[in-house]
C-alpha cells in the first residue's frame, strides 16, 4: 500500500474532523455516550436509536462522527460502572468487574478507572491506525470466516475462559455449560423453534444480557453486602481507605505489558463480526493470568486484570469499524444503526464509500482518534468525582443502584418479565457467591453459546453432515489446534499442583 | 327492537367520538407508535422517518416505542390490545400481519380482525443475488446450474420463516429445483455469508444487498417485485425471467387497534398518505431501498387477504411451522 | 460418609439438578442426528455434561477427606434471607406496577421496600432519599432519554 497516499488521506481526515463543528459533534457524542453508558441497561443501541432523529438534519460527516462518539462513549461508560459498583454495562466489561471492583473496594478505584482510560486510549489509537492502514485487507480475512471457523473460534474462546477459574476447574466448566444452556433460551435460528421458553412469549428472543448481568452481578452483590456482619449505618462499599487517585509508577509498569497484549488481542478478534469485544476481553484477561508470576493476585485487585480487558475491548470496538465501513457489514445492532443513519443521509455503505466519500471515511477515522482522546480528557478529571461516590454510605447507595437497575432492565424491551427474571438471576447469583462459583465464565458462554451452536449446525448443514470440515479448513483447524494446546497447558500443571491449588482456591474470590 | 337499540347506542357512540375527534382534541397527547422490531432495522428507520413528520403534521410528538421480539409478534400483540383512542398506532409489515400469523402457531392476534388498517406507506423489494463464483447471470441459468447438481447449492436467509426464506422457497417450487436453505440470524449475517461465498445465493431485502450488488461483490439476477427497480434498471424481474405471477415484497403500513374512531382513522390516512407521497419522503425512502406506496384501508385489507393465502400455501408446502 | 466441602457439594447438586431439568425439557424438541442436528441435540448434550460434572463435583466433596481445612460449614456471613426477600419484593412490585400504576408510584414502592433490606431504616431519611431518587429518575429517564413509560396510572 502506498504510504504517502495514506498520509495524504489522513491529512484530509484530520482537516475534516478538526473543523469546529465536527469537533463539537464528536464531543457531544462522546459526552452523551459516556453519560448514557453509565446508566445500566441503556446500552449503545438504545442511545444511538434515541439520538438518531437528531442526526437527520446534520451533514453526513457530522452525523456519523457524533454517532460513533456515542458508540465508544457508551462502551467506556459501561466499564466505569463495572469498576465502581460491579455492574457491567456491556458483556465486554464483565471481566473488568472482577479485578476492577476488587480494586475499588480496596480504595483503589482511582487507579483502576485511570488505567482503564489510559489502556482504552492506547488501544483506540492502535485500532485507529490499523483501520487506516489495513482496513480493506483485514476485511477480506473476515470474509473467510464461515460457519466452521466461527465454531472452532468459540470452542477455543470457551476453553480459554476455563483458565479464569480461580477455584475448581470443574465448577468453572459447569458454569460455562450453564451459560451455554441459558444462551439456548429463545428461538432457535436453525429451526425457528422456541426452546426453554416455557410458553412465555417474552422469552422468544432469549434473555437479554442486561438481565443476567444485573442479576448475577448487581443484585447478588447487594444482597451479599447487606448480609455482611459488619453492616452498620455508616458503612460504605470500601474495605480500605482510598489511596490515591492516579496510578503509581509501579501500577503503570505492571499494566503496560497488559495494555500492549490486550490491544493486540482486541485488534485481532475485533475484526471478526460477532462477539469480538467480549471474546477479546476474556482472552486478554486469561492470557495475563497465565503470564503472571503470581496468578493468585487475580480476582483480588490486580491492575493487569483491568488494563488488559479494557484495552482489548476498546481495540476490538475500533476494529469493528473495519468491516462496517469497508464491506458495509454491520457487527451488531449499534453498527447497523450507524449504517442506517448513513443511508438516511444518502450514502450507501459499502466498499465504495472509501472512494466516493473519502472525506467521510477518513474524517471518521480521524474522529475516532480524536474521540478517544476526548474520552480520556473527559474521564480522567471525572475519576475524582466517581471515587467520591464510593464514600456515600451504603444505605443510600444500594437503593439508588436498585432504582437504576430496575429502570435499566425494564427499558431494554419495556417488558415486566425482564424485571422478574433479574430477580431470578439475582437469587441465583447470590447462591453462586455462597457456593464459590464464578459468574464471569457463565456470561461469556451465554454470549458465545448461541453463536457456537448456530455455527456448528450450520457448518454441518452446508457440509451435508460431514464433520471433517472443522479440520480440513485451515483457519478452523488452527483454532482447534490452539484449543487443544490450551487444554494441555491447563491440565498438566493442574495435575501437578492440584493439592496446592485446592488449598489456595478456598481463599480466592 | 334490541337491534335498533344497539344501533342507536352504537350510533351515539360513533357520533360522540367523531364529535370529540372532530374537535381540537385529537391528538391531545403524544402518540405512541409501536414498532415490533428492535431499533436499527429497516422497519424501524422507515417508522422513525414517518413518525417525525407525522408528529409535525399533528402537532403532537409521535414517540417510537420499539417492542421487538418473536419475529415482530410480541409488539404487534401489544398494539392489538392497546386502547383504540388513536394514541397508539403500530407499524405493520408483511412479516407481522401476514407471514407471522400464517407461520406461527402461537400468534395471539388476528391481523384482519384485531386492527383497523390505515394505509401503507412504503414497500421494499427483494433482490436475488448470487456469489460471483456461481456460473449464472440470469434466473434461467441459475435454475439450470441448480438442477445440474441437485442438492449442492445453498441459499442464505435472514431466518426461518422470514420473507427472504419464503421468497426462495417460492422460487424453488416454481422452478422445481432444490437449493438448500441455510438460515442466518438476520439480513446482515446472511449478506456476509453470500459475500464470503459460504453460501451461493440470497433473496435479500434491497437495502441490505443493493450496496454489495453495486460494488459487484455479488451478482444480481432478478428483483422479486412486479416492476423493475429504479435503482437497478437493467435487472429483470423474476416474473419476466420465466415465472409469471411471482411477486414478493415487504410492505410497511400503519395500523390502529380495532375500534378506533373513524374520523381519527380518516385524519391519519390523510396525513400519512400526504407524507408518504411527498417528494422529500420519497427521496428518503429511496435511499433506504424502499419506495412510497399508499393504499386505502379497503385496498390494504384486500391485499392482506390475498397475501395471507399466497404465503399460507408456501408455508404449508415447505413444511414450515414455528412455535 | 460426611460432607467435607459444603460449597462444592451443594453446587454439584445444583448443577446436577439443572442438568436433569435441561435434559427433561429438551426431550420436547426433535433430537435429530449428529450430522443433521435437531433443536434438541445441543441442549440435551449440554444437560448430560452438566449432570455428569455436577455429580462428580458433589461426590468429590463427600469423599475428599484429605483437605481438612477446606471444610467450612457455612460460617462466614449468614444467608441473606431478609435482603433477598426485600430486594426481590421491590423489583417484583416495580415490574408489576411500572406499566399499570406508573413510573412514580412504582419507583416509590421500589425505593422504600429495598431500603428496608438494610439493617438501618430511618423512615424520614428513606422518604427524602426516595423523593430525590424519583425526581432524578424522572429527569434523566423520562425527560432526558425519553423512555415511553407513563408517570402515573392516569398516564
Amino acid at each position: 500500500m502506498d504510504f504517502t497516499l495514506i498520509l495524504q488521506n489522513l491529512g484530509l481526515g484530520f482537516s475534516t474532523a478538526l473543523s469546529l463543528v465536527n469537533l463539537a459533534y464528536c464531543f457531544l457524542g462522546v459526552l452523551v455516550g459516556t453519560l448514557i453508558g453509565v446508566l445500566p441497561g441503556i446500552g449503545p443501541v438504545a442511545a444511538v436509536a434515541m439520538l438518531l432523529p437528531l442526526t437527520f438534519n446534520l451533514d453526513p460527516v457530522g452525523a456519523i462522527i457524533m454517532l460513533s462518539g456515542i458508540y465508544y462513549g457508551t462502551q467506556y461508560g459501561g466499564s466505569t460502572t463495572a469498576i465502581l459498583v460491579n455492574l457491567p454495562g456491556e458483556s465486554s466489561s464483565v471481566i473488568t468487574c472482577i479485578d476492577g471492583y476488587a480494586m475499588a473496594r480496596a480504595g483503589r478505584a482511582g487507579p483502576a478507572l485511570a488505567i482503564a482510560a489510559i489502556g482504552s486510549f492506547f488501544a483506540g489509537t492502535v485500532g485507529t491506525i490499523l483501520v487506516a492502514l489495513l482496513g480493506p485487507p483485514l476485511a477480506e480475512i473476515a470474509l473467510k470466516f464461515g460457519a466452521p471457523e466461527y465454531f472452532s473460534l468459540m470452542v477455543m474462546a470457551l476453553i480459554a475462559a476455563s483458565v479464569l477459574s480461580s477455584g475448581s476447574m470443574m465448577k468453572t466448566i459447569c458454569m460455562i455449560v450453564l451459560g451455554l444452556l441459558v444462551g439456548i433460551v429463545g428461538t432457535d435460528v436453525n429451526s425457528g423453534m422456541s426452546r426453554f421458553t416455557f410458553g412465555m412469549s417474552g422469552l422468544a428472543d432469549g434473555i437479554h444480557f442486561a438481565v443476567i448481568a444485573m442479576g448475577l452481578f448487581g443484585f447478588a452483590e447487594i444482597a451479599s453486602n447487606l448480609s455482611d456482619k459488619a453492616d452498620t449505618a455508616e458503612r460504605t462499599v470500601l474495605n480500605q481507605k482510598i489511596t490515591g487517585l492516579m496510578p503509581t509508577y509501579e501500577d503503570m509498569k505492571a499494566a503496560s505489558g497488559a495494555i500492549f497484549r490486550g490491544t493486540a488481542i482486541g485488534a485481532f478478534f475485533g475484526t471478526l463480526p460477532g462477539g469480538g469485544p467480549t471474546i477479546s476481553a476474556f482472552s486478554a484477561y486469561a492470557l495475563e493470568k497465565k503470564l503472571a508470576k503470581d496468578p493468585s493476585r487475580f480476582g483480588k485487585g490486580a491492575i493487569e486484570g483491568v488494563a488488559a480487558p479494557e484495552s482489548a475491548n476498546n481495540a476490538a470496538v475500533q476494529c469493528a469499524f473495519i468491516t462496517t465501513l469497508t464491506l458495509g457489514i454491520p457487527h451488531g445492532a449499534t453498527m447497523a444503526l450507524i449504517l442506517g443513519a448513513l443511508t438516511i443521509q444518502g450514502i450507501a455503505p459499502g466498499p465504495q464509500v472509501m472512494t466516493q466519500r473519502p472525506d467521510l471515511f477518513w474524517g471518521l477515522i480521524a474522529s475516532m482518534w480524536i474521540g478517544n482522546a476526548m474520552l480520556v480528557v473527559l474521564n480522567l478529571p471525572l475519576v475524582g468525582l466517581w471515587v467520591k461516590l464510593l464514600k456515600v454510605p451504603y444505605r443510600f447507595m444500594f437503593p439508588s443502584i436498585m432504582v437504576f437497575m430496575a429502570i435499566g432492565v425494564y427499558s431494554v424491551n419495556n417488558l415486566d418479565l425482564d424485571v422478574y427474571f433479574t430477580i431470578l438471576f439475582g437469587v441465583l447469583g447470590y447462591l453462586f457467591l455462597k457456593l464459590n462459583c464464578q459468574p464471569a465464565p457463565l456470561i461469556l458462554a451465554f454470549v458465545l453459546g448461541p453463536l457456537m451452536e448456530e455455527n456448528l449446525r450450520r457448518a454441518l448443514l452446508i457440509s451435508r453432515g460431514d464433520p471433517t470440515v472443522f479440520f480440513t479448513r485451515p483457519i478452523s483447524a488452527g483454532f482447534l489446534i490452539a484449543a487443544i494446546l490450551l487444554l494441555i497447558i491447563m491440565i498438566i500443571p493442574s495435575f501437578k499442583k492440584k493439592r496446592e491449588e485446592a488449598v489456595a482456591s478456598s481463599e480466592v474470590l | 327492537m334490541f337491534m335498533k337499540m344497539r344501533m342507536l347506542v352504537l350510533g351515539l357512540c360513533v357520533g360522540c367520538s367523531s364529535l370529540w375527534a372532530a374537535g381540537v382534541s385529537y391528538p391531545n397527547k403524544p402518540i405512541r407508535l409501536i414498532v415490533a422490531f428492535p431499533p436499527g432495522g429497516s422497519t424501524d428507520i422507515i417508522a422513525r422517518l414517518v413518525a417525525q413528520r407525522l408528529g409535525e403534521q399533528l402537532g403532537q410528538q409521535v414517540i417510537v416505542d420499539n417492542r421487538g421480539g418473536a419475529g415482530g409478534t410480541l409488539g404487534t400483540e401489544i398494539a392489538a390490545r392497546a386502547a383504540p383512542d388513536g394514541h397508539t398506532l403500530t407499524m405493520g409489515t408483511t412479516s407481522t400481519h401476514v407471514i407471522a400469523p400464517a407461520a406461527y402457531t402461537t400468534v395471539k392476534y388476528d391481523p384482519l380482525k384485531d386492527f383497523e388498517p390505515i394505509t401503507l406507506v412504503a414497500s421494499t423489494p427483494y433482490l436475488l443475488v448470487v456469489h460471483p463464483g456461481v456460473k449464472a447471470s440470469s434466473v434461467k441459468e441459475f435454475v439450470a446450474v441448480a438442477k445440474s447438481q441437485p442438492g449442492k447449492l445453498n441459499y442464505a436467509s435472514a431466518g426461518t420463516g422470514s420473507t427472504t426464506h419464503l421468497a426462495m422457497e417460492m422460487l424453488n417450487a416454481a422452478a422445481g429445483m432444490n437449493v438448500v436453505h441455510v438460515p442466518y440470524g438476520g439480513n446482515g449475517p446472511a449478506g456476509t455469508a453470500v459475500l464470503g461465498g459460504q453460501v451461493q445465493a440470497l433473496f435479500g431485502s434491497m437495502p441490505a444487498v443493493l450496496p454489495h450488488a453495486q460494488a459487484a461483490r455479488v451478482r444480481p439476477l432478478a428483483v422479486g417485485t412486479d416492476k423493475r427497480s429504479p435503482a437497478l434498471p437493467n435487472v429483470p424481474t423474476v416474473a419476466e425471467s420465466g415465472y409469471p405471477g411471482f411477486e414478493v415484497s415487504l410492505w410497511l403500513g400503519f395500523f390502529a387497534p380495532k375500534g378506533t374512531a373513524k374520523p381519527i382513522l380518516a385524519r391519519l390516512e390523510k396525513e400519512l398518505t400526504a407524507i408518504a407521497n411527498s417528494p422529500e419522503m420519497g427521496a428518503l425512502f429511496e435511499k433506504n431501498g424502499a419506495s412510497p406506496l399508499t393504499t386505502t384501508p379497503n385496498e390494504l385489507t384486500q391485499l392482506m387477504g390475498r397475501e395471507l393465502q399466497k404465503y399460507g400455501k408456501v408455508i404449508k408446502a415447505a413444511g414450515i411451522q414455528l412455535k | 460418609m460426611r460432607i467435607k466441602n459444603f460449597e462444592d457439594f451443594w453446587s454439584g447438586m445444583m448443577f446436577l439438578a439443572i442438568g436433569v431439568l435441561a435434559i427433561w425439557e429438551s426431550a420436547n424438541y426433535p433430537f435429530g442426528t449428529a450430522s443433521r442436528m435437531g433443536p434438541g441435540y445441543f441442549p440435551t448434550c449440554l444437560g448430560g455434561i452438566m449432570a455428569v460434572l455436577g455429580s462428580i463435583v458433589a461426590l468429590k466433596a463427600i469423599e475428599s477427606s484429605s483437605v481438612a481445612e477446606h471444610a467450612k460449614p457455612a460460617e462466614g456471613s449468614p444467608f441473606a434471607w431478609k435482603a433477598l426477600t426485600m430486594l426481590s419484593l421491590g423489583f417484583l412490585l416495580f415490574g408489576w406496577g411500572v406499566d399499570r400504576i406508573g413510573f412514580i408510584p412504582s419507583l416509590f414502592a421500589l425505593t422504600v421496600i429495598t431500603a428496608a433490606a438494610g439493617s438501618t431504616f430511618n423512615i424520614k431519611e428513606v422518604l427524602i432519599m426516595s423523593v430525590l431518587l424519583i425526581a432524578g429518575s424522572v429527569g434523566i429517564f423520562i425527560y432526558g432519554v425519553e423512555l415511553p413509560i407513563p408517570l402515573f396510572w392516569w398516564r
